[in-house]
């Protein structure tokens, strides 16, 4: 192939993630089905902390790969192949969002610091579950901001940029999205009421 | 994106705990990925080549049926093939109504002939005008017999047939004959419905019906009446050379999407079209089609064809990049080739996109004006494609290179042309030849592209038309 050729055999007898990008440049369905499989359950967990419920989840993912696979020779190898990858699903997802409206369904990003949490929607199953739950519940603008900002670690202005609000929303929003599920953690006893600190909490679960 | 700091242990914590939690999909996502990716597997392909094989076999039969026969045996199921009584009267209204130029081309085949045994002594006593055929068969089968009876024990009858016809009771000399026989009966035989209706009458039906049913019973096996029908298929044979060009936009909604995998280039300031640099280049196109008079001047037609479509890009190399060893294996990426000269060792290239197509044109021709040599007519068709090839060069994201990324390319498209031509008749065929332009409805590119391909084409056809039956 002219695009590609490969100088150094480092490749492994099982698909290397190299190799696997290589075969997806190459439009391979083997090496798209592996690459699929290998990251798709990650995957699906980011897009389902961003969307409304599963089946949502799911065509974000789906979009999001359509994605990876017809980019996937933009890759520079700046960073590791897992980051770009997830980077690709989380503005997906935030494209879902906007183009279906979910912003507006639910409650603007500006104005939502009086929701009240519904509690029944949290799940008892296990920890991490109950913590993706529990940021599920959160209305969609504030669950947004912190998905962005807590787990993703995107910047306050990067996450202004995505979402077309300002710097200064963007924090107040995750500050209150914040506080909101710290309340609903400790009301789930996921997390002590009188700990302030969480190293504690953090020590726990380890 | 700025890398992953935990701003505080919440985050941190946050972190940790969502990172560990898998989803697994369900597998008709997967389906769904590779139809997007793939098409959506092989049934549409396999429909079309099968609806091209088709067009294509049924065209093939046009051309070498030229006859549209009706086996009827006599006094049997002549009746039930022909069960209207007014079935040749229509027959020859047909014929002045039909479109002239299928008439005239035909001039000798189209005089529908009901070809009798020549009793030609009989056409004087024409009872009926119009009679049903059923009754002409069976009179036709009656005076045979009769014939060949009375010819075997006394050949005076006056009977004026033809040994063959008296052997094997068949049926094959034309009215047109019968009426070149009858010459001095010309008061019968003004025009052709005339001649034929007036040979189709015959004597008493009755007695043939008699005469009929003492006929042996291999008889109707033997004889055949052909009726030859007014023209109005015919088969289409045509080429065309064209030259293609290309109008980009962007894709508006893939637009709105803020990621993107790379900055765009500086130069990409007003339209993508500003941007690049491309040529037109020859193409051609080849196809069958089946044509319908459906009246005098509209004619529909449906066919398969091959097109090639081609045009040139200028671009500029670029060296390769390798991958720092390490994170990957030393993967040396072809880059592709830069749309703007940006450094002094790029040299420049010439690209060639080409796209081979097979597509089924359906549409409809319409006569403005002529006479019965020349005509001039405009038609316009729609051709669902298929690519048949994905190997062309696209624009990447950042509008800074050509790659090729077959994964991209949309498998069906739908193309329109419009067309205008002049045909002269050349004996039983027609020649055409005319301007056309076709454009391509869909872009060349999927939806999930960022830019939107359209191709043009400008070309000259030239096509041979024969009229079938």
């Amino acid at each position: 192939m002219r695009n590609l050729s490969i100088l150094v055999g480092s490749l492994n007898t099982s698909m290397t993630e190299e190799a696997l990008i290589v075969g997806c440049i190459k439009n391979n369905p083997v090496a798209q089905r592996e690459l699929y499989g290998r990251f798709s359950p990650r995957m699906l967990s980011v897009c389902y902390r961003f969307a409304q419920d599963r089946d949502d989840a799911e065509d974000m993912m789906q979009e999001g790969f359509i994605k990876v696979f017809t980019q996937m020779h933009t890759f520079q190898n700046k960073g590791s192949f897992e980051g770009w990858v997830r980077r690709i699903m989380v503005h997906t997802c935030i494209n879902y969002l906007k183009k279906h409206k979910k912003f507006n369904d639910s409650v603007d990003l500006a104005y939502a610091g009086s929701v009240q949490i519904r509690e029944e929607m949290v799940p008892s199953i296990m920890q991490a579950k109950q913590i993706i739950e529990s940021i599920r519940s959160l209305p969609v603008g504030y669950r947004t901001v912190l998905n962005l900002y807590a787990i993703e670690g995107y910047s306050h202005q990067e996450i202004a940029e995505m979402l077309e609000i300002g710097e200064s929303t963007s924090r107040s929003q995750y500050t209150r999205a914040k506080a909101m599920l710290e309340q609903l953690l400790i009301k789930r006893k996921i997390m002590e009421p009188q700990k302030q600190s969480f190293e504690m909490l953090l020590a726990s679960h380890r | 994106m700025a890398e992953h700091q935990y701003r505080d242990e919440f985050e941190k914590y946050l972190k940790q705990q969502v990172d560990r939690y898998k989803m697994y999909p369900n597998d008709r996502i997967w389906g769904k990925l590779q139809d997007q990716l793939h098409g959506k597997g092989r049934w549409p392909q396999f429909s079309f080549t099968a609806l091209i094989l088709l067009v294509g076999i049924s065209s093939g039969l046009l051309l070498l049926q030229r006859d549209e026969t009706f086996n009827a045996p006599l006094a049997g199921n002549v009746g039930q093939s022909a069960n209207s009584n007014n079935f040749v009267e229509t027959l020859f209204d047909d014929q002045h109504s039909w479109n002239a130029d299928f008439v005239a081309s035909n001039q000798q085949t189209n005089k529908s002939t009901v070809e009798p045994v020549s009793t030609t002594n009989n056409i004087d006593n024409a009872v009926t005008y119009g009679e049903p055929i059923d009754n002409i068969a069976a009179t036709t089968a009656a005076e045979s017999l009769m014939a060949n009876d009375e010819l075997k024990d006394d050949n005076s009858t006056g009977y004026d047939l033809a040994n063959d016809h008296i052997n094997h009771f068949t049926i094959a000399q034309p009215v047109d004959l019968l009426a070149q026989q009858t010459d001095d009966d010309a008061q019968h035989f003004d025009n052709a419905g005339v001649e034929h209706k007036q040979t189709l009458s015959f004597f008493d039906p009755a007695q043939a019906q008699q005469m009929a049913e003492n006929a042996p019973t291999n008889f109707a096996n033997k004889t055949t009446i052909k009726i030859k029908q007014p023209n109005r298929w015919g088969v289409q044979i045509y080429a065309g050379s064209s030259v293609s060009y290309r109008q980009l936009s962007d894709n508006t909604e893939r637009a709105k999407d803020p990621h993107s995998a790379a900055p765009i280039d500086n130069s990409y300031l007003l339209s993508i079209n500003k941007l690049v640099n491309q040529k037109p280049s020859i193409g051609f196109e080849i196809g069958v089609a089946g044509v319908l008079n459906t009246s005098k001047r509209l004619k529909l037609r449906a066919g398969a064809q091959f097109n090639y479509r081609s045009y040139n890009i200028e671009a500029f190399t670029i060296a390769p990049r390798v991958n720092a060893p390490g994170q990957f294996a030393q993967v040396v990426i072809d880059p592709g080739y830069a749309l703007n000269k940006t450094g002094d060792n790029m040299t420049a290239v010439e690209l060639q996109n080409q796209f081979f197509e097979v597509s089924t044109p359906i549409g409809v021709e319409y006569l403005i004006a002529g006479n019965k040599n020349i005509k001039f007519s405009v038609a316009a068709t729609v051709q669902p494609t298929i690519l048949l090839n994905r190997d062309a060069f696209v624009i990447s994201e950042d509008y800074k290179t050509y790659n090729e990324q077959p994964n991209v390319m949309r498998n069906f498209n739908l193309n329109t042309s419009l067309e205008t031509f002049v045909s002269f008749r050349m004996g039983s065929v027609q020649l055409q030849a005319g301007p056309q332009v076709r454009y391509q409805v869909l872009s060349t590119y999927n939806n999930n592209f960022h830019l939107n391909e359209k191709l043009i084409d400008f070309g000259f056809k030239v096509g041979v038309v024969k009229s079938i039956f």
